[in-house]
């Protein structure tokens, strides 16, 4: 029971280190924390859908030339 | 030669942590970087670098570079702290409670999604050399490539921001100002490390 409640002071502790985002607006504010809520857990769930449809983007803009940006990153290492 | 058995200990248990860490990077950016904030041993942070050291040594011996490993790890070394230095200086001015500790350890940790995309690019380099070509693969593979390499960077813009965000504490508005600023000498920074043939892609 002890050791119960010293993690959970423990985890209280860690959620209250920094003061919540104020962006001077709460409907900014309202935005800013519903926005990134999904980026808290496993952002890849929403980041990697969201990639292919910027790089589909790409795709449709520079057509074949998508090829040229893989080989710049290919030899960027 | 004797093991002291307590250090020994405390190494796999170092080990363990950045092992975890890293998981909680990928599944919970926002509680694991508020955990490494908090972090206090050192070790770890030699795991991370450790990592970083053997990727160059890799990088030198398979594909060739114009400078050794040991350079280009000392040049690593002088950007992540002229990073560090640059928010930490200029993080005072907005909040006089910055600690150097969570800077170092959220940075050290922020380097994940840099390690994961220099090792895939590295083993891709080997498995499947460029240059592509316009052939169907090769544009397919460029879209799964490009799709990886903007996944990992808005997955380490994420964690660049967290690390600032839980080492100042700094709001949004003020964190955004102060990677504008950063952007301003780094990107002029980078095109010369990259006209010295250091690094091509930012190692950050």
């Amino acid at each position: 029971m002890k050791n119960c409640s010293l993690r959970f002071r423990k985890q209280i502790g860690e959620v209250f280190i920094i003061q919540p985002n104020d962006l001077g607006n709460k409907f900014l504010n309202f935005l800013f924390k519903k926005s990134t809520a999904y980026l808290k857990k496993f952002p890849f769930f929403y980041l990697f859908p969201a990639t292919v449809i910027i790089v589909f983007l790409i795709y449709l803009l520079l057509g074949k030339r998508i090829v040229t940006i893989t080989n710049l990153l290919q030899y960027g290492f | 030669m004797v093991f002291d058995k307590k250090k020994v200990t405390n190494l796999i248990a170092s080990f363990i942590f950045v092992i975890r860490n890293f998981f909680f990077l990928v599944f919970f950016p926002y509680k694991g970087m508020r955990r490494i904030s908090l972090e206090k041993d050192y070790w770890q942070i030699v795991f991370i670098f450790l990592t970083v050291f053997i990727y160059f040594n890799l990088v030198y011996f398979l594909r060739g570079s114009s400078y050794p490993p040991t350079f280009t790890f000392f040049i690593f070394l002088v950007n992540f702290f002229l990073m560090i230095g640059f928010f930490y200086i200029l993080g005072k001015f907005f909040n006089r409670k910055i600690k150097k500790r969570a800077l170092f350890f959220t940075f050290s940790y922020s380097l994940l999604p840099t390690l994961i995309w220099f090792f895939t690019t590295l083993f891709f380099y080997f498995i499947i050399p460029p240059p592509r070509t316009f052939s169907l693969m090769g544009r397919l593979f460029s879209f799964f490539f490009i799709t990886f390499s903007l996944t990992v960077f808005f997955w380490k813009l994420i964690l660049f921001y967290l690390a600032i965000r839980f080492s100042t504490g700094l709001s949004f508005f003020k964190i955004v100002y102060l990677i504008f600023l950063f952007l301003l000498w780094y990107i002029p920074y980078s095109i010369l490390l990259y006209y010295l043939k250091i690094f091509r892609v930012p190692f950050i």
